[in-house]
């Protein structure tokens, strides 16, 4: 491998497929363009805390995790649920509660910012497996401590290498040396005893376990749903404290227990369980109740030490604040806002949960902001003031799990508020609170919450448009989400739960881009009543994880075989593959045959998570678990039919049907076999195992191994997606066609019929590694497209309403989502009439069915500046897919294919 | 042995480097030596319930309702019910 070696750039480029194209633009320069600047600044409170939070690490300890480890012990024997309520508030009772001068909100996940923790009753292999490294580290740490040097700067706050006093762990977080040996103990005692053990346990017992677990190291798909993060991608519902308030909550479930104890209530299965559930939530939300409380005595403490006057009267009014709402339902706006902040750190303490979302926030805390506005309680700028505050405590969430896992995510954690969207009996939602909250997220950029946009006709143009305006400042939110197909498409799903139009007109997005099944909820505040939206559903985003659409097909190709990692990974299916129509059915078989081994597998892994992590606190605030007294397991969700099966590259499963079919069956220039050779030799490249580089750029051509190119250079040109040529369109048209009734044939560990999820978030850079070289010309190793309508980079070469035509062949609702981004140069949307330019693009997609797409507004030339001197950029974000993220924390394969895709200067 | 900026009150955690003093209004190296306005945190290494702790740190904690678990010298006990200053 020489310097004179081309990459594949450069090949590209040669052949007009150059990545990182530009679109309806001028000629190509190294100038960069920066984003349009609007002329909005942070509030100087809020700005102190982002500063801050750009000094934070990643950091993680086992405070929760040793609190919530000793009470589980000491309830050993106990019911299950109650004994995981007596764990659970433990841990909330005794975390340390920081707050810091100049918050208005205060709490968090750990006593740290910017905190986590791990969580070994879920899994802990990670831990296990290292367990003696971490303790070696801790005891040479302390004897080599003079001699370190400390490198940070590196990926933001990722904790990236061990420093004195700190040891990294999973690449990303931060943990002091001193609580090494307590990790260590508790590893021990929950060796054998975690959702994975059991998992794996009992579902040996599928005849295709191995399998399931080669799938996973091959990388064809992420194999194990419930042993990462098992809830979230999801919306919560603040109704409970915010409406009857915590105290109340407790009275409610004091009586029922009284009512419950000892009736089945002619439910032979689940009717005992009830009395369980109620006791449960009385002690957690005790626990609960007793961490706000703390947050309360730390704010008279810090007041009796701050030496300044006006800071010592904020620890005064948060004190008074806490102490409140620890009981009651909220006042002020300002209460409202911290009540419901509490109870969505709750949620993502009590199990390792991403995608736990505040859905229609800016509906849901209307009621105070409208009656604090009325009497003079506050105003806007006050209110703009909490919310960017709010911003920075978003942000500061973090989610400790493994290396992979974070891969997957970038780090990210998804708190997706959604704005827009149509009341109960259909009228606009939006509201001068959700403006607000879109302003705050200019005036303070940050990763989260991230914003959706529930796109409807019905909205007024200059919401519309505000959102277009916080789009162009480059933070890739709001995304929009078609409001009318996300209808239809709850409805399709959980009709038969009993949705109806009116209620799934509740609708919100959980994670990234989960549509999410939610209901409305009357709530009374000073005696005016207020319709509220809040989640009714169960997580989504689990069930089967991420199958890799590629790979599957190259498995088809080689007879089940994985020529990446060299066995036989699917039982053989023997055919000729002489047919087009032979390849497809095929691949169908093959798709059927990895759903269901993965799903066998998942099902049980489910089983035994939701027995024994029940999410209690979601199973006391989704309705109706409290009404009924069913939690989680007994499905006592509203809507319970929400575990799905996702996808990840399908557009590169989509040309490379079409390669073959055009190369192979029409024109019959190549037989299979000769396909078969180019593939398995990279199409004459070195492996990025062999280069050392997963970039799609970077790969660099073999000497003397030019019997390929040709093949290459005619699957590269062969029909892409994207240019609403008909081609591939109609072979998407037939996979979707196929896909979206099948998923539904599969039932999920609550017998209840399944669906596809077709995001991305970073899968096809994890995936990608792990699959061949395909027939549309993608080397091995590299990342697929992004997201499930993205054009792979450098083939959407028509213009963006090409690809909406190409995007909306099929009938979107008849799937949970799609995810479409498109890269923008700032020229394009520069000023008013860029902006209107923007929103009407999103509408235009909107308008043809699309359901969801979001933009990149920046030059490609900026990015790469970035990736050279990253500490100049700390606070620079791109959206990646479904989710905003800071450039400095993602990895460099998803970096460069972010770089790569199209960019489009006209529009 | 010199008290450090995390065995203090006026220290709020802020990272696994850093804390935030509040008595100064600034960020604090975690392990950096404390000053004039020490005042000694609540930890388990100063509980009277905390027995016989190992080279690694590791001890009993006999001042819950459990009576005895193990515990770690430096977990923070704020807000822990049965802490008794040793």
């Amino acid at each position: 491998m020489t310097k004179q070696n081309k990459k594949l750039a450069e090949i590209l480029a040669e052949k007009g497929l150059g990545l990182n194209q530009r679109y309806g633009g001028g000629e190509n320069s190294d100038a960069i363009t920066e984003r349009e600047k609007l002329p909005y600044e942070p509030t100087k409170r809020a700005k102190k805390l982002m500063d801050l939070y750009y000094q934070t690490l990643a950091s993680t300890s086992t405070e929760w995790t040793y609190w919530y480890t000793r009470k589980y012990e000491e309830m050993d024997g106990d019911v299950q649920i109650v004994r995981r309520a007596h764990a659970l508030a433990n841990a909330f009772r005794h975390v340390t509660t920081s707050i810091y001068p100049g918050e208005i909100l205060v709490g968090g996940k750990a006593s740290y910012m910017r905190g986590s923790y791990p969580m070994p009753w879920l899994n802990q292999s990670f831990f296990a497996a290292q367990k003696d490294q971490f303790s070696d580290k801790a005891k040479g740490n302390a004897q080599r401590e003079a001699d370190k040097q400390a490198v940070l700067g590196e990926g933001g706050g990722n904790v990236t290498k061990d420093m004195p006093g700190i040891l990294s762990l999973a690449g990303k977080f931060g943990v002091r040396m001193e609580e090494v040996s307590g990790l260590n103990k508790i590893t021990d005692y929950w060796e054998g005893k975690t959702v994975f053990d059991l998992g794996e346990k009992y579902s040996a017992r599928v005849p295709e376990f191995k399998i399931k677990n080669d799938i996973g190291r091959t990388l064809t798909a992420r194999p194990d749903s419930a042993y990462t993060i098992p809830v979230g991608r999801e919306v919560v519902n603040y109704y409970y404290p915010l409406a009857w308030g915590w105290d109340k909550v407790v009275e409610y479930c004091d009586k029922r227990a009284e009512e419950v104890a000892g009736h089945a209530g002619g439910d032979g299965l689940r009717g005992m369980d009830r009395l369980y559930y109620y006791e449960s939530v009385i002690i957690l939300v005790k626990g609960i109740q007793a961490w706000i409380e703390n947050y309360a005595k730390e704010a008279r403490r810090l007041e009796k030490i701050t030496p300044d006057e006006k800071q010592k009267q904020e620890f005064v009014d948060i004190a008074e604040r806490c102490q409140w709402i620890a009981h009651n339902q909220p006042r002020t706006f300002v209460e409202a806002a911290q009540l419901a902040y509490f109870t969505h750190i709750a949620l993502v303490n009590e199990e390792v949960a991403s995608g736990v979302s505040p859905g229609r926030l800016g509906q849901v805390l209307y009621p105070w902001y409208e009656q604090d506005i009325a009497a003079g309680r506050t105003n806007d700028h006050e209110v703009l003031e909490l919310l960017e505050c709010m911003r920075v405590k978003f942000t500061c969430m973090d989610l400790f799990v493994s290396g992979s896992s974070t891969s997957v995510l970038s780090g990210n954690t998804f708190n997706n508020l959604t704005v827009g969207g149509l009341t109960r009996d259909g009228k606009p939602a939006c509201n001068r609170l959700e403006w607000l909250i879109l302003h705050a997220a200019e005036t303070l950029q940050s990763p989260q919450p991230t914003l959706s946009i529930l796109w409807d006709e019905k909205l007024p143009e200059d919401f519309v448009l505000k959102a277009a305006e916080v789009v162009k400042t480059g933070t890739g939110y709001p995304a929009w989400m078609n409001n009318q197909v996300g209808i239809q498409f709850l409805m399709k799903q959980y009709g038969p739960e009993g949705m109806t139009e009116e209620e799934a007109r509740a609708i919100a997005i959980g994670g990234c881009l989960e549509t999410s099944p939610c209901c409305w909820k009357e709530l009374t505040l000073n005696g005016k009543k207020y319709e509220i939206p809040g989640g009714a559903g169960n997580s989504t985003s689990i069930g089967v994880h991420f199958i890799s659409n590629p790979k599957i097909l190259s498995l088809v190709l080689d007879n089940g075989y994985d020529t990446k990692y060299g066995f036989q990974l699917f039982p053989p299916h023997n055919k000729k593959l002489d047919t087009y129509e032979e390849l497809w059915e095929t691949f169908c078989e093959y798709y059927k045959y990895c759903i269901n081994t993965l799903l066998r597998c998942c099902n049980i892994q489910h089983d035994i998570h939701r027995k024994f992590d029940i999410p209690l606190l979601q199973s006391t605030l989704k309705p109706d678990c409290l009404e009924t007294g069913y939690e989680h397991a007994n499905m006592g969700y509203r809507y319970n039919a929400t575990y799905n099966i996702e996808t990840s590259g399908t557009i590169n499963m989509v040309n490379s049907l079409a390669a073959l079919k055009k190369l192979v069956y029409e024109e019959k220039k190549y037989t299979l076999e000769e396909m078969r050779d180019a593939l398995h030799h990279n199409f004459g490249f070195y492996t990025p195992a062999e280069s050392g580089n997963y970039s799609m750029g970077e790969q660099i051509k073999k000497d003397h191994m030019e019997q390929y190119d040709e093949i290459h250079s005619d699957c590269l040109l062969a029909p892409k997606y994207g240019n609403d040529e008909g081609y591939c369109e109609q072979i998407l048209k037939e996979y979707e066609e196929w896909l979206c009734p099948t998923c539904r044939t599969f039932e999920s560990v609550f017998g209840l019929p399944m669906y596809a999820c077709q995001i991305s978030v970073s899968t096809q850079g994890l995936l990608g590694q792990g699959c061949p070289a395909t027939a549309d010309g993608r080397l091995e190793g590299t990342t697929f497209a992004d997201a499930s309508m993205s054009a792979y980079p450098g083939t959407d070469k028509s213009g963006p309403y090409a690809l909406f035509n190409s995007a909306t062949v099929w009938d979107h609702s008849e799937s949970q989502n799609s995810q479409m981004n498109l890269k923008l140069h700032p020229t394009a949307v520069k000023g008013e009439a860029g902006t209107r330019r923007l929103m009407d693009l999103a509408i235009a997609y909107m308008k043809k069915g699309g359901f969801h797409i979001q933009f990149n507004v920046v030059d490609s030339n900026l990015l790469k500046k970035a990736q050279k001197n990253p500490e100049n950029y700390r606070d620079l974000m791109v959206r990646v897919a479904g989710f905003t993220q800071y450039w400095v924390e993602i990895g460099k394969p998803i970096q460069d294919e972010v770089v790569a895709r199209t960019e489009y200067e006209g529009v | 042995m010199k008290n450090k900026h995390n065995d203090c009150e006026n220290f709020e955690y802020f990272d696994v480097a850093k804390g935030y003093c509040v008595k100064h209004d600034g960020l604090v190296p975690y392990d950096g030596d404390a000053c004039e306005c020490f005042s000694q945190r609540r930890k388990c290494k100063n509980c009277a319930h905390f027995l016989n702790p190992d080279k690694e740190g590791i001890g009993t904690c006999d001042g819950l309702e459990d009576h005895s678990f193990w515990a770690i010298a430096e977990r923070d006990a704020m807000n822990c019910e049965g802490y008794q200053k040793a």
